[in-house]
């Protein structure tokens, strides 16, 4: 979990370095995260939808790394985006760029849910599509954007899934609806509390009980990170980092679990 | 229900899983209007929490305003989630 943390930093700094996101001073981005490494594939998902965001506004997309036959091999940083793409990957989890406006986008994030309980577990299968297709969800309902990055990752006895988003970022979904919160670190822990920033009843689950099964259910940890704010939660408490200046202007989840993913009751986590 | 007078929403249209409250609202949009409503869940083999709240939403609203709701061919795994979105909701029938 400090892996996680560190790498999230480092990726945001990696993309600073390379002169963020948009501007007159552009740089190719460095990838120096290693894909076989479950916790590097979180930096290789930001940088990925770091440089689709400079692409959608008009950016030649340029990244550099020692070697470019791992990266391709997981379909980075340009991504799969059907399930026969995804078949394609023999045994890999490629990175998956899923699109709001595509026909088959919920067939293909549960495609890609089933690969991984394929290759994790079986017995995990309800749970993971759950997690994933709230999560991605979340970036269709809240984020006002059109593409997300979806990673998952397997080694040395652990797993991860990741979900980034580049479009607007919790404190300020928050923002525009004028719920007020001192610092982005608390805009983040509200919405790991379900509050949602919708003000009908029944929403705000998907975080929370993905978080729920994460740390109580796989005994694992949920990272959510959005602007200047990252808070890492396990069934021990939490972990909050403010990242100023360093800044996402997105969304990123992160759920990390020990191997084998423990065999859970999805409905004991669900929420009515 | 005859066939004839109801609107057949086929839940399962844009494939076997049901994920995203715009997904929802998409296959609903020809659900305008008075007549009854048959939900037609064939083929469907997951379905989202947040998907599963939206569309019971719509039934709620439906049934407030008089509207005649049906289920039909609803799985297992389906039934479950919206079971725990609401203990109370009546997919029988």
């Amino acid at each position: 979990m400090d892996q996680l943390q560190a790498v999230y930093v480092r990726a945001l700094q990696t993309i600073a370095d390379a002169g963020g996101i948009e501007g007159d001073e552009l740089r190719p981005i460095a990838c120096p995260f290693d894909p076989a490494v479950p916790a590097d594939r979180l930096g290789l998902a930001m940088i990925a939808a770091a440089l689709h965001e400079r692409q959608r506004r008009g950016y030649v997309v340029e990244w550099n790394a020692p070697q470019r036959g791992a990266f391709s091999a997981i379909a980075f940083p340009e991504g799969v985006r059907t399930s026969a793409a995804i078949a394609s990957y023999g045994d890999q989890f490629p990175l998956l760029r899923i699109e709001r406006a595509h026909a088959d986008r919920d067939a293909t994030i549960t495609a890609y849910a089933e690969r991984i309980a394929v290759h994790v577990s079986e017995t995990a299968r309800q749970p993971i599509a759950y997690v994933l297709t709230e999560l991605v969800a979340n970036i269709w309902d809240h984020a006002e954007t059109e593409t997300g990055i979806v990673l998952a990752g397997v080694g040395g006895g652990h797993f991860v899934l990741i979900v980034v988003d580049a479009g607007i970022s919790i404190p300020f979904t928050y923002a525009r609806r004028d719920i007020a919160f001192p610092d982005d670190t608390a805009a983040v822990r509200a919405a790991l509390t379900g509050r949602s920033a919708r003000p009908q009843g029944g929403r705000g689950y998907g975080i929370r009980t993905s978080a729920a099964i994460a740390t109580r259910g796989w005994g694992g940890a949920l990272l959510l990170a959005s602007r200047h704010a990252m808070v890492l939660q396990t069934v021990d408490g939490e972990t909050v980092r403010d990242t100023a200046p360093l800044h996402w202007n997105g969304t990123i989840v992160v759920i990390e679990a020990p191997l084998p993913l423990r065999a859970i009751d999805l409905y004991a986590y669900v929420e009515g | 229900m005859s066939k004839g007078d109801a609107i057949c929403i086929r839940l399962g249209v844009r494939g076997s899983s049901l994920a995203a409250r715009d997904s929802v609202r998409e296959i609903l949009r020809d659900a305008e209007g008075d007549a009854p409503i048959l939900l037609d869940a064939t083929g469907l083999t997951f379905i989202s929490r947040t998907a599963a709240a939206e569309l019971l939403d719509a039934v709620r609203r439906w049934r407030a305003a008089g509207r005649i709701v049906e289920w039909r061919y609803v799985g297992d795994d389906i039934a479950q989630m919206f079971r725990a979105v609401d203990p109370s909701v009546n997919i029988e029938g």
